[in-house]
């Protein structure tokens, strides 16, 4: 879902950006038998207008995000711009070891970033 | 890395929206302006429960604080909103509707 940020960086539309991200990295690997590692993905991006209007392809925003991009772009002071943040997830299935021991398999919610938006 | 106290943490506060500020006075008859609420504050890393943060959110939230320069921080977002009912113009008609995710309601980590 979520093409390679080109050029890097932190810029540009909120949209969201690729990242694989390792048990190991967050301490789960001595509990997770499979997998690895996922691709977890992450938001990045601005919210200013028009942006937080159209959503850039993705979401439309809410409501309350363009109303709060609409009265930071009248009074600055007033609201800071909206958040860029998952608007679409899908699970992962991961087998690991429970409490006694046993080997589970389990789907894990809200797990992958498909799509983000202005909140 | 000294954890931001309490007050500045991710929490909603009040955020008025006057609608004759943003242009929008003339065809919105009522309200003209409303408490909206907004979500403010620094989201931990890593988030707690209390900050109803997705399974992915949390799992960012530790990368960040493991490797903080491969991800921001999650974000402040509202997590739960309310409609707003308004009276307006559209088409030289007066109506009366409720539109969605116009207050928030709840703040998170997302």
């Amino acid at each position: 879902d979520a093409e390679p940020v080109l050029g890097g960086g932190p810029g540009g539309a909120c949209r969201a950006r690729r990242l694989y991200v390792s048990f190991r990295e967050v301490g789960w690997h001595r509990w997770v038998i499979a997998p690895r590692g996922f691709l977890a993905n992450y938001c990045q991006g601005q919210c200013a207008l028009p942006v937080a209007l159209s959503g850039s392809g993705g979401p439309p925003a809410l409501n309350h995000a363009v109303l709060r991009a609409l009265m930071h772009a009248a009074a600055p002071g007033a609201a800071d711009l909206p958040c860029c943040v998952p608007a679409r997830l899908s699970p992962i299935s991961v087998l690991f070891f429970d409490n006694s021991d046993n080997v589970v398999l389990r789907q894990y919610e809200d797990m992958v970033v498909d799509e983000c938006g202005c909140r | 890395h000294h954890l931001p106290d309490r007050s500045q943490l991710c929490r909603k506060v009040k955020f008025q929206v006057d609608f004759n500020l943003i242009g929008w006075g003339s065809w919105i008859i009522y309200p003209k302006q409303y408490n909206a609420y907004r979500c403010e504050g620094e989201c931990p890393n890593p988030v707690g429960e209390e900050f109803h943060p997705t399974n992915h959110a949390y799992i960012q939230s530790l990368l960040k604080r493991y490797q903080p320069h491969r991800v921001p921080s999650t974000c402040c977002a509202p997590v739960k909103t309310k409609p707003l009912s308004m009276l307006y113009v559209d088409n030289g008609r007066v109506l009366l509707d409720h539109h969605k995710d116009m207050i928030v309601e709840e703040c998170g980590c997302l």
